[in-house]
């Protein structure tokens, strides 16, 4: 039988507050959790919470936006998920309830933590709904674990989390939950502090706590004690409407609280309190004259409170109150209550016939519609009253109803129980059947995006191998295209090329014909040398045969003449003495005489036609003679022809004569001058003999030293070697007497170094250097001499003003008409000496007054040569000149000239240090080692080298300009070392002065003063100039060369050249 | 007693001057440019061994030298033979088999210092 009830003040308060939610608190929570992205559905969704999340506006809202079909995606869907699970009725709809849940747990994102918690809440809220309690509250807790520390949020889980465990009967748990979200609630909001408190009172309850119970009941009341008029229940943040609380609205908690408070006292079995609590509550509920609907739950319990005060009477009065407005309400099950207690409240005053009738009422209404319950209830009540009345059969009836129906109600609980049970059960396998569809349904609609996303791939792919291929096969015809177009080409070209080939050829074959016809030209030319020449020659033995022959014939003329004279006296003698003896022979004789005279008449006259024949012939030879000097006369000119003029020497050289007077028209001297790329090759012979011999070996001498200069590379000395051979072969062969030959000088200029090698047989050369004039000799052996001559090739370097001078015997042999005396080799020196500053136009001038003068009235001695030139020298670019420095240039290109030549042993340039004579002296000696250089000389060039490269690190200054240099290279006797720096003048000077002593000095003294320097013991701080010089020059023996080139006042340069000869190696001769 | 030993340099040869076994030697090259240092240190090192010492060896082995050692060291050579009463110094001239340049010049050292020289070879 029912007792006194709780009344749930959290619906009153609901109700109080005018505000009838379909949703929970919980529930709204969540809901304003949910953000969407896309526009239009943040849009709806924000009317839909404007408009207080209305289960209308929800329900609409989802039907706009169709979480089906593939609108949205990503969080939008999850949300719409969610919103639907939430929205869906648990007894109706569990599987979409299900379904939308999975699925919203299934888009979400494993990274997304806030919409994590979403799903979160959603997932306690929806288990909670479906009845899974211990899911929900898993939820809970992975929601409370996560959640940051919002008290709503956590009072949320909490409070779920008790309500959960309620469900399960797990109360304790339950309590403490609860407990534990108190404070939350307290700091919330009233109407939480209220539900918290509720709930706990219920908890408590069934818990059998009822002290618990009642504590909380206490708080609770002291609260709505305190409650006033102008605040708010509800918490600003879930921003409900809320309206001010009236009086009326606070009295009614007061009632309700009054009353639950009763109850609980009651069930203490504090029945004082109870019973003053409860009047108390009916007293303030007649204070009130507003109907409620819980109303009539107050009647009830004031009316079993009365009941139980033993009122009867008034007890009969509210029950009557509160089944009044149950039938109004058409609350059945509540009427039948009521009736039953009224007719409890009847028996128990004693009026069984009214509590008989009250029941029978009720059974009226109960039975019916099947209500166990009640119509139990009822048979209890008239079974009791039946025994009362000692109708005891009645009893018995009843009390059998009573407890049928009571077996009926048990029944139907272990029904329900399993049938909830089962419910359960099928909904957990709903729930793996929905997750496994879910998953599946998720996995195919996965695969079908990602289906479509490959085949789209794919088609991309085909697109663009299509259009690759496209491209190759247009790329391709485009290279055919091309390729064609290149052949076309190709064979224009080759055409072309074809075309000029034999435009060339027959060019080249023009200038074949052209060559192969001045060839002609040439050699006919030459033949009609050869042929003069014979012709020459013939007619000068004709000449000869007619010179013999005159002689003889004047001889025999003279002969005769003086014998006829003779003949003449003796016969005039022999007359006279005829005369004397025998004058009579005399007449007779006379007439022999006449006779004799006429014969000498006629012999006279045969004299004088031979006379006149001689004078004849004399004319005839003369004529004869101007002939042969009018031939070689233009033999002369064809030997002048090939013989160049001053202009043509100053067109190779800088500037130059040649003096050329042959002694007897032609000459037996010649001159050639050739050149070959940078060389230039100059020769002045002189052939023995001289007229027209001298000048047919002068011409097989010109054409022969042309034909080596030609053909062959050699030296000087080389080319000479070969002259001999080859002179030796053509003139000697065929010789009866003596042997003819030449004297030479033959040259060879390398314009761009200034390096003059030279080899001369007999002659020699005279070189202006500068105030000085050198004389430069050869061998001493003539060409043609001897069959096999080696020559010697010596050198020389040019300066820029130099004046090389080259000649024969002739001009210096001229000698005085008067005195008979030579012009001398020396006057000749002194003379170039004197003259050799002018220009050479001047000079040549001179030359000849000079020979003219000396020669007087006699006759030319000997052919005449003089060929003097002053030779171009190219300037190398490559050498930074500091100074317009003639001297000094010439000096940069002979240091040019030697680097380039490729026998350097090495060359060091710049400034010296320590290490780089260290380094140096090492490559010397390992090149001078590898080159099989004997000890001593290695040695010994160490030696040299250390003390020439040290001595130039003493004086080497910071000009970059000018960098010091210290080389060592082959030559043709063996090694030459060199060094070059700035020194001052002074010290110019001294140097000067000591390496020309040292130079001049012969071998002992030589030694001598090196043995006394030596072992002096003076040191001068400067090191040991003294000594060091004179080491140089010893341990070279003299072979010491040097240049002072003044590149300022104070400034010379120095460069010394130290030659090692090979053969002279062994020391100290 | 004492070993003097000083390494080698780049001009200067390397000395080892062994005053137990009464030794001088030098071997090296020899071209420092300012020669007088590197024989003031020498000839502080013979003063030294000067005192106790009766008899000296001094081994001279150069690969070359320069006109400063030359001078140097005749002058040393010539100071050891001026004080030939307090000590007898003979010199071991070494040159490489076959070198004559560097034999004759230990033979000049040898003219005029008048120090004993002995002439002997190595092979390199």
């Amino acid at each position: 039988m029912r007792g006194i009830r709780y009344i749930s003040v959290v619906v009153c308060v609901l109700l109080t507050a005018k505000f009838r939610a379909q949703y929970f608190y919980e529930d709204r929570i969540l809901l304003d959790q949910l953000v969407f992205t896309g526009t239009q559905i943040k849009q709806d969704y924000s009317a839909v919470k404007a408009s207080g999340y209305t289960p209308a506006a929800i329900t609409n809202f989802l039907a706009t936006h169709n979480v089906t079909g593939d609108q949205y995606a990503g969080a939008d869907l999850m949300n719409l998920h969610i919103l639907s699970a939430i929205n869906s009725n648990p007894s109706l709809d569990a599987r979409q309830m299900l379904y939308h849940s999975r699925m919203a747990e299934a888009l979400l994102a494993n990274d997304d933590k806030v919409l994590a918690e979403d799903v979160l809440l959603m997932k306690m809220i929806v288990y909670r709904r479906l009845g899974f309690f211990e899911k929900s509250n898993a939820a809970a807790q992975q929601y409370i674990a996560q959640v940051r520390k919002d008290p709503l949020m956590l009072y949320q889980a909490y409070y779920t989390e008790a309500c959960n465990f309620e469900q399960l009967n797990r109360y304790n748990e339950a309590i403490s939950m609860l407990e534990t979200s108190m404070p939350y609630a307290a700091g919330l909001s009233t109407y939480d502090y209220f539900k918290c408190t509720e709930l706990l009172v219920l908890l408590a309850e069934k818990n059998e706590d009822n002290a618990l119970a009642l504590s909380y009941l206490l708080r609770q009341d002291s609260l709505i004690g305190r409650l006033g008029t102008t605040s708010g229940l509800y918490s600003s943040r879930m921003q409900y409407r809320q309206k001010p609380l009236t009086q009326a609205d606070v009295q009614l908690l007061k009632v309700l609280s009054a009353n639950n408070i009763g109850f609980m006292y009651q069930k203490l079995g504090d029945n004082n309190n109870a019973e003053r609590y409860l009047l108390r509550s009916i007293q303030l509920l007649d204070d009130r004259k507003k109907k409620s609907a819980l109303l009539a739950d107050i009647e009830t319990n004031t009316g079993l409170t009365y009941t139980h005060l033993k009122r009867y009477a008034e007890a009969e009065k509210h029950l009557n109150v509160a089944y009044g407005l149950y039938k109004k309400e058409g609350n059945k099950y509540q009427q039948c209550q009521i009736l039953n207690m009224l007719a409890k409240n009847s028996f128990l005053s004693y009026q069984p016939a009214i509590a008989t009738s009250y029941c029978e009422e009720s059974l009226r209404l109960s039975l019916p519609v099947n209500d166990l319950e009640n119509a139990s209830d009822s048979y209890f009540i008239l079974s009791e009253v039946c025994a009362y009345s000692s109708d005891f059969n009645k009893s018995q009836y009843y009390y059998k109803e009573y407890t049928r129906l009571r077996n009926l109600i048990e029944q139907k609980a272990i029904q329900n129980a399993s049938g909830q049970e089962s419910s359960a059960k099928k909904l957990s396998e709903m729930e793996a059947q929905i997750s496994t569809e879910i998953d599946n349904a998720e996995k195919r609609r996965l695969e079908i995006i990602r289906i479509k996303l490959e085949s789209a791939q794919r088609e991309q792919e085909l697109l663009l191998l299509k259009k690759d291929n496209e491209l190759k096969e247009q790329s391709l015809i485009n290279q055919r295209l091309e390729k064609v177009q290149a052949e076309k080409s190709l064979a224009l070209i080759r055409e072309q090329l074809e075309k000029q080939q034999l435009e060339q050829k027959y060019n080249a074959s023009q200038k074949e014909r052209e060559l192969r016809r001045v060839e002609n030209l040439n050699y006919q030319n030459q033949l009609k040398l050869l042929n003069s020449q014979k012709a020459l020659v013939t007619k000068e033995n004709v000449l000869k045969e007619q010179e013999l022959e005159n002689n003889r014939r004047v001889q025999f003329f003279l002969y005769a003449g003086i014998s006829l004279i003779s003949l003449f006296f003796i016969f005039a003698l022999y007359a006279f003495f005829r005369n004397r003896k025998q004058t009579r022979i005399i007449r007779g004789n006379m007439e022999e005489l006449e006779q004799l005279s006429s014969e000498l008449r006629e012999s006279n006259n045969r004299l004088e036609s031979s006379v006149v024949q001689l004078n004849d012939q004399k004319r005839i030879i003369q004529e004869k003679n101007e002939m042969i000097i009018d031939s070689i006369d233009y033999s002369s000119q064809i030997q002048r022809a090939l013989f160049m003029t001053d202009d043509q020497l100053s067109g190779i050289f800088a500037s130059a004569f040649i003096i050329n007077l042959p002694r007897d028209i032609v000459t037996g001297d010649f001159y050639a001058v050739k050149q070959k790329g940078d060389l230039t090759y100059v020769a002045v012979v002189d052939c023995t003999g001289h007229g027209v011999p001298g000048s047919l070996i002068s011409i097989i001498g010109y054409q022969e030293i042309s034909h080596l200069l030609d053909t062959l590379h050699l030296s000087p000395s080389g080319y000479l070697k070969e002259l001999n051979k080859s002179i030796n072969r053509l003139v000697n062969n065929n010789k009866d007497f003596g042997s003819d030959g030449m004297d030479v000088m033959l040259l060879e200029i390398n314009g761009s170094t200034g390096l003059v090698r030279f080899a001369g047989a007999r002659n020699y050369l005279i070189v202006q250097h500068g105030g000085s004039i050198v004389e430069y000799r050869g061998d001493r052996i003539s060409i043609g001499e001897r069959p096999e001559v080696d020559f010697t090739d010596r050198e020389l370097m040019l300066q820029a003003d130099d004046t090389l001078y080259l000649f024969t015997d002739g001009y210096q042999d001229q000698q005085n008409g008067q005195t008979g005396k030579r012009i001398g080799s020396r006057s000749f020196k002194e003379f170039i000496s004197q003259n050799s500053h002018r220009p050479l136009p001047e000079q040549k001038q001179a030359f000849l007054d000079f020979f003219h003068t000396s020669k007087g009235q006699a006759r030319q001695t000997d052919d005449v040569t003089l060929l003097a030139f002053k030779p171009h020298i190219k300037i190398n670019p490559n050498i930074n000149v500091m100074s317009e420095n003639q001297s000094f240039r010439k000096l940069m290109r002979h240091i040019s000239g030697i680097e380039k030549m490729p026998d350097n042993v090495v060359v060091v340039y710049g400034h010296m240090s320590q290490d780089v004579i260290v380094s140096t002296i090492r490559l010397v000696e390992r090149k001078l080692v590898l080159g099989r250089y004997s000890k001593s000389l290695i040695t010994r060039v160490k030696i040299l080298s250390t003390e020439m490269m040290q001595n130039v690190k003493k004086h080497q200054t910071l000009n970059q300009d000018l960098p010091p240099y210290f080389m060592i290279n082959f030559n043709p006797e063996g090694l030459a070392i060199r060094s070059g720096n700035l020194i001052g003048a002074d010290a110019a000077e001294s140097l000067r002065h000591r390496i020309d002593r040292y130079t001049h000095m012969a071998p002992e003294n030589l030694k001598e003063v090196y043995l006394d320097t030596f072992s002096s013991t003076s040191l001068s701080p400067e090191g040991n100039a003294g000594l060091g010089l004179l080491t140089i020059i010893y341990k070279s023996n003299g072979h010491v060369k040097y240049d002072m080139v003044q590149l300022s006042p104070k400034d010379y340069h120095y460069d010394l050249e130290v030659s090692l000869r090979i053969k002279e190696h062994t020391l100290y001769a | 007693m004492k070993i003097y030993k000083s390494k080698a340099t780049e001009f200067t040869p390397e000395i080892e001057f062994d005053f137990v076994k009464h030794r001088l030697s030098l071997t090296g090259v020899c071209a420092p440019e300012n020669p007088v240092n590197f024989f003031d240190m020498l000839n502080g090192y013979i003063e030294e061994y000067k005192k106790d010492n009766k008899v000296l060896s001094i081994d001279i082995r150069f690969d070359y030298f320069n006109t400063g050692t030359s001078k140097c060291l005749l002058n040393l050579l010539k100071d050891l033979k001026h004080s030939g009463s307090q000590l007898d110094a003979e010199v071991n001239w070494y040159s490489d088999k076959g070198d004559d340049e560097m034999k004759e010049n230990g033979e000049i050292f040898e003219e005029l210092s008048k120090l004993k020289f002995n002439y002997l070879e190595y092979e390199e």
